[in-house]
Formats: structure tokens, sequence, C-alpha cells
């Protein structure tokens, strides 16, 4: 039987999930609404299955464990199979399309580095942060700091090497590149299923019974927002709105004179996609927290932790506005969609994972 | 240090940060960056000729 342990929390989180509800639905209408529960629900669904990004990749290269990694790699193969012909069919709905440049490998690095330092990814830093992590508590500011740096250099950096947007399998039929980017993800699953097998390490079937819902989640998410789930740009419009109450004036940085971010700048946070689904995230992972009892066992972490914290923090901001994205926007939403950067992302951002895991060592991280 | 005490703290401070940002900006209708004309990135950054 479920037992609220943190009333107050859970009274609270109520009460600002009620009103963000109401706002959303007067402004945005069912649309709006039905975001902010998907993003409650992922919060909920990433919580009860601990589904993260940056222990699974650690544990590939730590123990050869590749048990999580291919429930990544079946996550992307599901939505590739449905992702490819809802973005062919409707005009409406846009694929995570994104250049393969110089400041894409140079990002993901970054990001798969910060990852391990902060031990979260975008998705994972949102979800933890919800349930009341305290490394997360520092994580998260510095990743919004770290993202918004990351408008300011871009734009320097976006023609850098750029071979522009590489769909694969473009010329062929819908059904072909459907069949072609779904069984490509499906091998590499196979590839690290198999792996993981061969090293004893079975496969959870909590995990994979999570991957089909947030499969379908994800599916949800493109069907009613008209692109992939993003997390990242969320926390950039957070820090930039930040950014100028405190007198910075980052409407003058190029990347926000671009239109799509200028508009968001300056509209509501409710009113982008991302931000919007970011909130209901914390708000999913902070009602299961307060039910399960998860915030009892919440220590303050050391200094050592806090410290790698908001330096991975930084570098997960900076690197995710390079990279165009983080394992869920870039990777997920990126070879989901079929375009190459996702997966040039992903080798990228484990690089970066295994340098982040030699600093783990070095400071004596658990 | 209190983690609980913080995290209510902090969540009690995005909470009315985005009560006044809503109630003080314009809502047309929700959106992502990347959904712009001419956009070639999710974060709405610009294709190049």
């Amino acid at each position: 039987m479920l037992r609220i342990t943190n009333i107050g929390i859970f009274s609270f989180l109520s009460l600002a999930g009620l009103s963000i509800g109401l706002l959303t639905f007067f402004d945005s209408g069912f649309r709006g609404i039905i975001l902010l529960i998907l993003g409650i629900i992922l919060g909920i669904t990433f919580l009860f299955f601990q589904y993260g990004f940056a222990s699974g990749w650690r544990n590939l290269i730590e123990k050869k464990n590749s048990s999580m990694i291919s429930h990544h790699f079946l996550l992307a193969a599901i939505c590739c199979v449905f992702f490819i012909p809802i973005i062919d069919l409707n005009t409406n709905i846009i694929g995570s399309y994104a250049p393969v440049n110089f400041s894409l490998v140079l990002g993901a690095f970054m990001f798969g580095f910060g990852m391990q330092l902060a031990n979260g990814c975008g998705s994972g830093v949102l979800f933890t942060f919800g349930s009341g992590s305290g490394r997360m508590l520092v994580a998260l500011p510095f990743f919004v700091i770290g993202s918004v740096l990351g408008t300011f250099v871009l734009p320097f950096v976006i023609d850098i090497l750029s071979l522009g947007q590489i769909i694969i399998a473009k010329d062929n039929t819908l059904i072909m590149r459907t069949i072609i980017n779904s069984l490509a993800l499906f091998f590499v699953f196979l590839l690290f299923y198999f792996y993981a097998r061969k090293n004893n390490f079975p496969i959870n079937r909590k995990v994979t019974y999570g991957t089909f819902i947030i499969a379908v989640l994800c599916v949800l998410v493109l069907f009613f927002s008209g692109s992939p789930w993003g997390v990242t740009y969320g926390f950039t419009i957070w820090g930039a709105k930040i950014s100028q109450s405190i007198g910075i004036p980052v409407e003058t940085f190029t990347f926000w004179n671009w239109p799509g971010p200028k508009r968001s700048l300056q509209h509501s946070v409710l009113s982008d996609i991302s931000s919007l689904m970011n909130i209901g995230m914390i708000i999913g992972a902070g009602f299961l927290a307060s039910i399960n009892g998860l915030f009892r066992s919440n220590n303050w972490p050391s200094s050592i932790e806090l410290l790698s914290a908001a330096i991975g923090g930084i570098l997960m901001g900076i690197g995710a506005r390079l990279s165009f994205g983080c394992n869920i926007g870039a990777f997920l939403g990126g070879t989901a969609s079929g375009s190459l950067h996702g997966w040039i992302w992903f080798v990228m951002a484990f690089i970066g994972t295994y340098f982040g895991i030699k600093y783990r060592k070095l400071v004596g991280f658990k | 240090m209190n983690t609980k005490v913080i995290y209510i703290f902090i969540l009690v401070l995005s909470f009315t940060l985005i009560m006044y940002d809503h109630l003080t900006s314009p809502v047309l209708a929700i959106a992502s960056p990347g959904q712009t004309e001419n956009s070639c990135a999710p974060c709405g950054a610009p294709c190049r000729d």
C-alpha cells in the first residue's frame, strides 16, 4: 500500500503541479497540459526504473556489464520504428536533425566527461534532482549556467568543419529508411545484449519493461509536441531568463537573436516544450520520492562530490549546447530520427565517459 | 547541511520564479526553437547556405 512519507513535499508538489497545469491549460490548451502530464509520467518512470545513462555506460567500462546500455539502444530502436514514419508522414512533425561538425564532436565529448563527474546525464540530473539528491541540487544549477555559456560559444564554432545535416539512407524509400535505421540500432542492442550475457550479467526484466514504457512515452511526446523529446534546451532558457534578470545582456548574444531562441526568451517558460516537460519531470520524480521515502535516505554529499558535480554540470551544460542536446535529445532523438549526428554524439560522449571515469578513480569516487 | 531543507527552498524559489515569469511574459503558443523556419538543429540554430 502506498504511504506518503513526506506529506509537506507531496502537498507542495501537488499544489505546484495543479497551478502550473491550470496556467498551461488556459494558455496552451490540451496540448500543453498533455505535455506537462507526459513530463510528470516520465519523471515517475525514470525514477521508478532508475533509468540511468551515466551509470549504465560506466558499468560497461568498469565492469564489462553492457546490460543497461543495451537497453538504451533497444529504446532507440523501438522509437526509430515509429519516429521515422511519423516524421515523414506529418508535415507538422520534425525530427531531431543537427549538423555534423566540430562543435558536435567537442560538445559530446565534454558532455560524456561531465556526465561521469556529476553522476547523471540530462534526464538523470532532472529526475534525481526531483527526488531530492544533494549532488543534483548542485549539478542542476551549474548545468543551467553551463548551458548559457554554451549559447555564447555555439555561434562561433557551429560552422567549423560542418558537413551539415546528414540523414542516414535519405535517398531510400520511407520503409527502407525505417528498416535500415532501426536495424542498425537493433544490431548494436544485440551486440551489447550478448556481450552482457557472455560476461554473466543477466538482463534486468524490470529495466526492459521500463524501456518499453519510456519508448511509448517518447512516441507520445513526438506526436503531441511535434518534435522528439529534448531536455537540455529547457535548462538553457531557464538560465537565460535568470541571467537577464540579474543584468547579463544575453539578448545581445547571437544565439538569442536566432528566431527560435529569440521567441522562447521573450515568451513564458511554460510556452517552451522542453522547459514545460522538465518542470513536469521534476514534479513527477518528487511525487514518487515523497511516496516511496527516498528523501529519508539522502545524505549530503562530500566536498569532492559537490565540486565534481559543479564542474560536471558546467561541462554538460556547455557540451549539450555545442552538441545539440544530451542522451535524450541528441542520442535518442537523433538516432531514432535517422540523423547521423546522434551516432557521432554517442561515440564522442562514450569516449568522454571513459576519461570521466579515469577522473572519478583519480579523486576516489566509488 | 540538510538536503531536504535546501531542496524545499530551491523548489519554492523555482515555483515563484516560474509563476512570476509566466505572469509577466506573453504566451502565444507552445513550441520548440527547432520548429521555427530555416532551423537546422533542435536548439533553433539556422541553416547556412
